[in-house]
């Protein structure tokens, strides 16, 4: 597991030696390898998100949405945290278990207040999320009918954005990058690569780097393509003794159109 | 006769350092960067590999609730799951992350689906955190159902850097070429040899190739023994004097 110290290292190592302490300095290097990691992160989320996931428990004590009222549905709102990309699960507690929330539209939200079938019960909460453009986070929207939502209470899977790493952070450790597969670390190191070669004019390199890169991300996503193809063929032990039976019986005597 | 073993980092390294040797000065080129250059070399062929020699790199691992999955973990092949008070196991089925909670739930369980000893669960999600400020866990974090299981999860596994010139490659025998040529071109990549990097890069291209081509001939024979165990099965009932 890289710390953001090895990552410079890496990379500076593998770069042409020459002017590299003049143009290439530490905390370039950092900037560079930062935007790498979320360039390979966007390109590998579809591969495998799990990766990416993590699943928090909301301390903040949500706060009741007054204009949503709906007389015996209510709805609560707290901040998701920063890192949030993409919702997977959300579980709403109550005293003695969590349950797993329906997710809704904006758009279907008053008519899910309203049915009187559908409307979201303390063991059937909904939720929704969205981001005010003029917030830095986004929000989630929560409802268990009439009971309110309080702090640690909402649970949430979801795909996380990477933290930034540092080099020389204040507490003078580096900090470390998650436990990411090899092949992800090297990806970011020829990624970060590329782009030291755009900064030192290197247009070449740069190229046969980026060829590097188009193949490996290739190979992954051809062995997630067949890991999904394998899942679904027949292993050779379970294929039929008796192949080629026919579907339909010929029907004695209902023949030539009798 | 000498009798074959697997190649060592101080083995491949020598090759290198050998095959280089009238390109390189010391200030392009050592020892170390050879290394360094193998073992991303050895991911590489392992990458190449992987849709069709799976079988040469699985590992097991012994996992409970919440166990975090080693660095090398690329994908799972098959989870095995048992109560801690008895010796049978159970293969688990991998569920997703949006189906977990149905699966797993006991407030209101499928009637015909839910994880049970029997018929046990997993699934594979990042850091399992309380506080969204902090991260507690570095790596992907199994969860089992029901909770109290314990077992083993098979899985494909990447190679780490090597470190000991005593190390071996460990890496199936034909692709122990492969890997000095792939580090190779690294190698004349990165000393100013474009030529003579894109020739050893056709070279590994082939050899690559090859290596593809006699296994998938090899799947090919497979199928035809699977038939011929098949044809002797009668697919017609034939009574018995009844054959005039």
């Amino acid at each position: 597991m890289y710390n953001m110290l090895q990552y410079i290292d890496k990379v500076k190592t593998r770069s042409s030696r020459y002017d590299v302490q003049l143009e290439l300095d530490d905390l370039t290097v950092e900037m560079l390898v930062n935007r790498a990691r979320v360039d390979v992160q966007a390109a590998t989320i579809p591969l495998f998100r799990q990766r990416f996931g993590r699943r928090v428990i909301l301390g903040t004590t949500p706060t009741l949405v007054s204009n949503f009222n709906t007389g015996t549905v209510q709805y609560y709102t707290t901040t998701l945290p920063t890192d949030f990309i993409q919702d997977e699960v959300v579980l709403i507690s109550t005293s003695d278990a969590a349950w797993e929330a329906r997710k809704m539209d904006k758009r279907e939200m008053y008519g899910v207040s309203r049915n009187s079938f559908n409307k979201p019960t303390v063991n059937s909460p909904v939720y929704c999320i969205e981001k005010d453009t003029a917030s830095a986070v986004f929000s989630i929207i929560a409802s268990k009918g009439s009971a309110g939502v309080g702090a640690y209470e909402i649970s949430i899977w979801y795909t996380a954005a990477l933290p930034y790493l540092q080099a020389y952070p204040v507490s003078g450790i580096a900090d470390a990058e998650r436990k990411m597969s090899y092949q992800w670390v090297e990806l970011v190191v020829l990624c970060a690569l590329t782009k030291c070669y755009e900064m030192t004019q290197y247009g070449q390199l740069r190229d046969l780097i980026s060829a590097d890169i188009d193949t490996m991300v290739s190979l992954m996503e051809e062995a997630y393509k067949t890991n999904i193809d394998r899942s679904k063929l027949l292993l050779p032990s379970r294929v039929s003794l008796i192949p080629n039976i026919p579907i339909m019986e010929n029907m004695q005597g209902l023949q030539n159109g009798n | 006769m000498i009798q074959y073993s697997s190649m060592t980092l101080r083995q491949a390294t020598d090759e290198i350092m050998l095959r280089v040797r009238k390109l390189s000065t010391s200030v392009n080129f050592d020892t170390q960067l050879a290394s360094m250059y193998i073992s991303e070399a050895r991911r590489m062929a392992m990458a190449m590999s992987l849709p069709f020699k799976d079988y040469a790199y699985i590992k097991t691992f012994a996992v409970s609730n919440g166990v975090e999955l080693p660095q090398d973990f690329v994908c799972e092949v098959r989870t095995l799951l048992k109560d801690p008070s008895v010796d049978e196991y159970s293969e688990a089925r991998k569920a997703d992350v949006r189906e977990w909670w149905t699966l797993t739930n006991t407030v209101r369980p499928h009637s015909f689906n839910n994880a049970t000893l029997n018929y046990p669960a997993y699934t594979i999600w990042g850091s399992d955190d309380s506080d969204a400020a902090v991260w507690n866990s570095k790596g992907m974090v199994v969860l089992v159902a029901p909770t109290t299981t314990v077992g083993i999860i098979e899985y494909y596994a990447e190679y780490g850097d090597m470190v000991l010139d005593t190390e071996t490659l460990n890496v199936p025998y034909e692709f122990e070429n492969l890997i000095i040529l792939l580090a190779l071109v690294s190698i004349y990549a990165k000393i100013g040899e474009p030529n003579r990097a894109v020739e050893t890069y056709k070279s590994y291209q082939e050899g690559i190739m090859k290596i593809r081509l006699n296994e998938i001939a090899r799947r090919n024979t497979e199928t035809h023994n699977i038939q011929s165990l098949a044809l002797p099965v009668p697919t017609q009932i034939q009574s018995i004097g009844k054959n005039n």
